[in-house]
């Protein structure tokens, strides 16, 4: 499909789809040249180790928006999901520990509570957005702002894994060679996602619908079935990145996923998806999400003040999303 | 007969669509009024006649001046059809950036008055700078100012450096309990400013053209405004708007810090959708906007006579906004909502 713009429009806006296409791409290789050239050890064993670990949370939360955001919808609600789901997985460990039960078993119904949590939010909000017809962002913020506040209701201070069950959440510590399991498993879920949306007719349908939904609906997708569809997974996804950075940190924090929801904008603004919808795919978002943890990791590396990293993040996103938005059709009404 | 004559019954239905149109325009402007009132015999029936003693109206009264500065400026916005989820940043910003510059026990300047200007003129900067990324670069504005609120956020944080400053000055920590005609004199400030804002909104041409803009842009596009102009305008005053607020804050609470601007713009965003003006742009106003502020303001101070958690407190105003905009957006069956 870009091909065949390029094709019609000519030069100018060639070589402003050529600059999205390779923004992040020639960002990771120039970070890296220049944090390696600068820093000793920034390609050592246990940075490039920690640098991926904690890149999986992250990839698996930018999965889910990049299809929302494909269909021209957004989640703001992403963050504060994980953390709900965070800290119901914690808590529920703990409540569970001493029912006598085997530790898998435990560990697994927990897991299981906390995406159910996911899941029935992800439906609710796309109910609301598609059959109420209230704008997602401001429907996601309602919803962030509950699910910030039952956060803090189900635990106000950080809850620990009890050391009995560190067994249960071990997995996350897995490495081959650099790359952990949960990179490995990140990686997994987002191709799949990206074969869904690439090559199965309700994956289209979301490109379709984000293309333009009115043609859409008279083609006869299933529009409303679609999106909530994906908003449902989307939730699964935020609930599986929160139960990941459970098993990173062997404890919950109510607040964990707040800083969440800008990254993941980031990451997929970077990688060449367009807010306005139809426009980008999963792989570019994994660059996306590379080239935030590489921006995150080396700024910690360099001893960036943490203060001046919510500048730097902010103006990165503006960036991203100038270069993507499409301004190529005069008197377009932004609001 | 319908078929004998289709004129005739064509502008009856008209008219009698525009009639039902008309009734319900009137009930979504009585209905915030009413709201207030029955929350207010709600909680005069809970929480005892004391609700509405003297002390518990000056409370309130105190207690809505930040949120109605706040909510002022995002009603402009909103009106627009756009929106400004910058708050958090930009009222915790303005505050640490008035705290360091006065009097105080971090830093040596002493810029007394000078330093709201200063305050005020770096948060209506970000505002110009947000209106600039919307227009020009075509951002949406939720996510230019969204990414605003976690830059604006790092520069309140980056001025103190960790260590929050207290604010020293003799005339300013006396100023939360100067009262002038028994009205707290910040409060006062906020009533000049709903002064101000009725009063551009209602008798400058700007005020009007936002109105115009937030119908629909091309019309005033066509009649030759400056669409952009306007929009940018709108934004710089939100600006403004969000740096005085922050000053209140700050002063307030006798310290700078980012936290001033915490979960702030929920009651705001709240406040505004829950008075009337429609998220759609182009209806509503300040004066719906302070009846709004109220009911949140009343509702929060219910919730807290009656010791509720401040948690399940936040978690309300979640679910409000979602109410609130359920019931008052257009739900045509060929409204594309995004």
């Amino acid at each position: 499909m870009s091909t065949k713009t390029t094709a019609l429009s000519g030069g100018r806006s060639s070589l402003r789809d050529n600059i999205t296409r390779y923004f992040s791409f020639s960002a990771i290789i120039i970070l890296v040249v220049v944090l390696t050239a600068t820093q000793d050890n920034f390609l050592g064993q246990m940075n490039l180790r920690n640098l991926l670990r904690d890149t999986a949370p992250l990839m698996i939360m930018s999965a889910g928006m990049t299809m929302v955001l494909l269909f021209g919808s957004i989640d703001l609600s992403m963050g504060a999901v994980c953390s709900v789901s965070n800290v119901t997985y914690v808590h529920l460990l703990l409540y569970f520990q001493d029912s006598g039960m085997n530790a898998a078993v435990v560990n697994l119904l927990a897991m299981g509570i906390s995406l159910l949590f996911g899941l029935a939010s992800g439906l609710a909000l796309g109910f609301i957005h598609v059959k109420l017809k209230v704008p997602s962002f401001i429907a996601s913020l309602g919803f962030m702002s509950l699910w910030q506040s039952v956060a803090l209701l189900i635990t106000m201070n950080p809850e620990s894994v009890p050391k009995v069950l560190w067994p249960a959440v071990d997995w996350y510590k897995i490495v081959f060679g650099v790359v952990g399991l949960p990179l490995i498993i990140a990686l997994i879920i987002i191709l799949f996602i990206h074969c869904v949306t690439r090559f199965t007719p309700s994956g289209r349908a979301i490109f379709a619908i984000g293309g333009n939904e009115r043609t859409a609906r008279v083609a006869g997708m299933g529009v409303d079935s679609t999106k909530i569809l994906v908003f449902a997974i989307n939730g699964v996804l935020a609930a599986l990145a929160g139960i990941f950075l459970a098993a990173n940190l062997r404890s919950s924090a109510p607040t964990i996923g707040d800083p969440f929801t800008l990254k993941i904008v980031a990451a997929c603004a970077l990688g060449g998806t367009s807010l306005a919808g139809g426009k980008g795919s999963e792989l570019g978002t994994i660059l996306g999400v590379f080239t935030v943890s590489i921006i995150e990791n080396g700024m910690n590396f360099i001893g960036v003040n943490a203060y001046y990293q919510n500048i730097v993040f902010g103006i990165f996103v503006l960036a991203a999303i100038a270069l993507t938005v499409d301004r190529s059709i005069r008197g377009q009404i932004v609001k | 007969m319908m078929k004998l004559n289709p004129s005739a019954t064509l502008t009856e239905e008209f008219a009698e669509r525009i009639r039902s149109e008309n009734r319900s325009n009137r009930m979504m402007k009585l209905a915030p009024v009413l709201v207030l009132v029955a929350m207010l015999i709600v909680f005069l029936v809970t929480c005892g006649p004391s609700f509405l003693g003297p002390q518990n109206l000056v409370n309130i009264l105190n207690q809505m001046a930040l949120p109605l500065v706040v909510a002022l400026g995002l009603t402009f916005v909103i009106m627009l059809g756009s929106i400004d989820l910058s708050i958090d940043g930009s009222v915790g910003m303005a505050g640490s950036l008035f705290a360091c510059f006065v009097l105080n026990t971090e830093f040596s300047y002493n810029f007394g008055f000078f330093s709201v200007v200063i305050a005020v003129g770096v948060s209506m900067l970000c505002g110009l700078v947000i209106g600039l990324c919307h227009v020009y670069l075509k951002i949406p504005s939720f996510m230019a100012s969204f990414a605003f609120m976690y830059i604006c956020k790092g520069i309140g944080m980056v001025s103190y450096q960790g260590h929050p400053p207290t604010i020293k000055d003799p005339l300013i920590t006396a100023l939360p309990t100067t009262t002038f005609l028994f009205i707290p004199f910040i409060t006062w400030v906020a009533i000049i400013m709903f002064v101000l804002c009725f009063f551009i909104q209602e008798y400058t041409a700007f005020g009007r053209h936002i109105y115009a803009v937030g119908t629909n842009e091309s019309i005033p596009r066509s009649v030759g405004v400056s669409v952009e102009k306007v929009k940018i305008g709108v934004f710089t005053l939100a600006g403004f708007l969000f740096g005085v607020a922050g000053v209140i804050g700050a002063i307030r609470l006798g310290q700078g810090q980012i936290a001033i601007g915490d979960d702030k713009m929920f009651p705001a965003q709240a406040a505004v959708v829950v008075g009337g003006t429609s998220l759609a742009g182009g209806k509503g106003g300040v004066v719906n906007t302070i009846v709004g502020v109220l009911i949140m303001t009343v509702l929060d101070n219910g919730l807290l006579t009656l010791h509720v958690d401040p948690n399940i407190r936040t978690g309300v105003q979640g679910i409000i906004i979602l109410v609130a905009v359920i019931l008052t957006s257009a739900r045509g069956a060929k409204v594309i909502s995004k």
